[in-house]
């Protein structure tokens, strides 16, 4: 089963929730691998006590981009108009490629008459996985920096997570996601079977849950939350189950156990569960079982 | 000349919106300010402000209609689709997955049958406000289930281009991480301020953003970091002070304090609600620091 935890906001508690999850499903429940879908900030190690040993790692060159020879260009600029991604400026009465915002589509090859576009490979990023010290087999995301195609680099991160849970007969893979309900989350969800969100008592949180519900819905798939930091706003509680109208599986307080936690690199899952969040966690994760299992 | 100021930070919920929020009410008094909203997946920055909105600009992202009496299942569309989004079913049709278009259009462009024809959905939308504070505000929004936030990132950015010049200041709202869409913002801006947090996770992405800052733009922009939640619980910045010495980064900090939660919540700015606490003075020092550095 592919589990996600997101959430439209940013800093709600996605990688708490997914890390100490995915330890506590491991420990139980027919095993889980992790999978670290932030490819532009990947923290799900270092949340789950670091790296003990590194199994594999490879560099992905998917990226295409366009590159002009201007011994070819008849300057016709057609290129410059055809671009659908403002790839493609007019500089000095020559067109010029923005390599930044180039997806490489090649729309722009295919209507130069001189032939003058090619395509050349560039790095997408990087994808590892590693043996975490809380157990937990991990498969990262690493974004080249300043890069595009995160929902490649996330289809590549779930595929090696899978593999990696064939191989070890394990059930579950839990899915860090990124921020926001653009292309790297779409690519998490796309096909996953249960979708946690994290929403903190906050209008701005509140917004972007819902905005990620919406993406959820049209891929059918269970859809549960959990509030985290609940007590930092309690009036607001009603608002957030009202609104999101779904089944809720839990709620954690603030406990600055948590960022004492990642400090120390000791997972509360491991070495908090007596604390206000861990309790709160373990609830979370026994709400849980009948939705994974 | 106008000074635009990113507020980014490789890590979300690091306190980005609420620097900025506060950062433009402050430079508002003393320059007219523009505000613009680029974290196009979740724009929070109008719950701060009473706003009126005065303009309105659609996004409109192209998407292929397969003609299918023109049609000749010749396959070479869905041969050419980068996304994989174009899918034959053999001997009767085409047909489009919706959620896969990147709205790139060479379907159309290498169509033998001119089958192709194009239609535009809306992918997100610009709105310019006005604020009951004076500020003027530009929120950029992606439409959900459209996926390309850089996309909307430079549109956004390429709408208030012209509109710039007539402000002191532009303060623009980065979403979190360190992709494309953040390249752009940084591309704009004069001066980009990282807000991170004092924990290992909040050191992890500011070092991803400062590798996105020394790759292209050291040495032509400026690059400070704001240290928020600064002496929170928990929290440890020994190695985060160690790795902004090192690089010698300009930083400031904000107190970690439960009255900047209230007011977050509350959709308050906590530099107009109380503008004597310890959390607006600190944003006073860095609007300081910011008029000596630009």
């Amino acid at each position: 089963m592919e589990i996600v935890v997101a959430s439209g906001k940013g800093g709600t508690g996605k990688t708490f929730l997914a890390s100490n999850l995915a330890i506590l499903i491991n420990e139980s429940l027919d095993g889980a691998v992790a999978a670290d879908a932030d490819v532009e900030a990947p923290d799900l190690v270092l949340a789950m006590g670091g790296e003990r040993k590194l199994l594999r790692s490879r560099e992905i060159w998917e990226s295409m981009k366009a590159s002009i020879d201007y011994r070819l260009c008849n300057r016709c600029l057609k290129c410059v108009d055809v671009c659908m991604f403002d790839a493609i400026r007019l500089v000095d009465g020559e067109p010029r490629i923005i390599e930044e915002f180039c997806e490489g589509c090649g729309a722009c090859a295919h209507v130069c008459p001189a032939n003058a576009i090619s395509f050349r490979r560039t790095r997408t990023g990087r994808i590892y996985s590693v043996e975490t010290t809380a157990g937990v087999k991990t498969t990262t995301g690493d974004l080249e920096i300043g890069g595009r195609n995160t929902g490649d680099l996330v289809y590549l991160v779930r595929e090696e997570a899978k593999e990696i849970a064939r191989g070890d007969h394990v059930k579950n893979i839990v899915i860090d996601s990124a921020p926001g309900i653009g292309c790297p989350v779409i690519s998490s969800l796309s096909g996953a079977d249960l979708l946690i969100i994290v929403v903190e008592p906050t209008p701005q949180s509140l917004n972007g849950a819902k905005r990620l519900l919406k993406i959820a819905e049209s891929f059918k798939m269970k859809v549960t939350y959990v509030v985290n930091k609940f007590d930092l706003n309690e009036e607001f509680l009603k608002a957030i189950d009202s609104e999101l109208g779904l089944e809720r599986v839990g709620r954690i307080p603030y406990d600055s156990e948590v960022p004492s936690s990642y400090s120390m690199m000791r997972p509360i899952a491991i070495h908090g569960m007596d604390t206000r969040a861990g309790k709160a966690l373990k609830e979370v994760f026994e709400n849980l079982e009948s939705w994974i299992t | 000349m106008t000074k635009i100021i990113s507020v980014a930070g490789g890590k979300g919920g690091t306190g980005k919106t609420f620097v900025a929020v506060n950062l433009v009410y402050m430079l508002n008094r003393e320059h007219k300010t523009l505000l613009v909203d680029v974290d196009v997946d979740n724009p929070c920055t109008r719950s701060f402000f009473k706003t009126r909105q005065v303009w309105e600009k659609k996004v409109l992202e192209f998407r292929p209609r397969i003609n299918q009496d023109l049609c000749r299942l010749c396959e070479t569309c869905v041969r050419n689709c980068p996304e994989h989004a174009l899918v034959m079913i053999p001997g009767k049709k085409v047909i489009l997955v919706g959620e896969l278009c990147a709205g790139c259009g060479v379907c159309r462009l290498v169509c033998p049958f001119d089958a192709i024809e194009e239609s535009w959905i809306e992918g997100g939308a610009i709105r310019g406000y006005e604020t009951e504070d004076g500020i003027d505000l530009v929120v950029g929004e992606l439409q959900p289930t459209c996926r390309r936030s850089p996309v909307m990132i430079l549109k956004t950015l390429n709408a208030v281009k012209d509109l710039m010049g007539r402000y002191g200041y532009v303060v623009m709202d980065a979403p979190p991480g360190a992709d494309a869409g953040i390249y752009s913002i940084m591309d704009y801006s004069k001066v980009t301020l990282a807000v991170t947090e004092p924990t290992p996770l909040g050191l992890m992405d500011l070092k991803k953003i400062y590798r996105l800052y020394q790759k292209f733009f050291q040495g032509r922009k400026r690059f400070m970091v704001i240290v928020n939640k600064y002496g929170l619980p928990g929290g440890s910045d020994q190695e985060l002070r160690r790795f902004l010495d090192e690089n010698r980064i300009a930083w400031a900090t904000i107190p970690y304090d439960d009255l900047i939660v209230r007011s977050y919540i509350a959709g308050e700015l906590i530099v107009k609600t109380h503008p004597n606490s310890e959390a607006a003075n600190s944003l006073k020092e860095i609007v300081r620091l910011l008029e000596k550095e630009i």
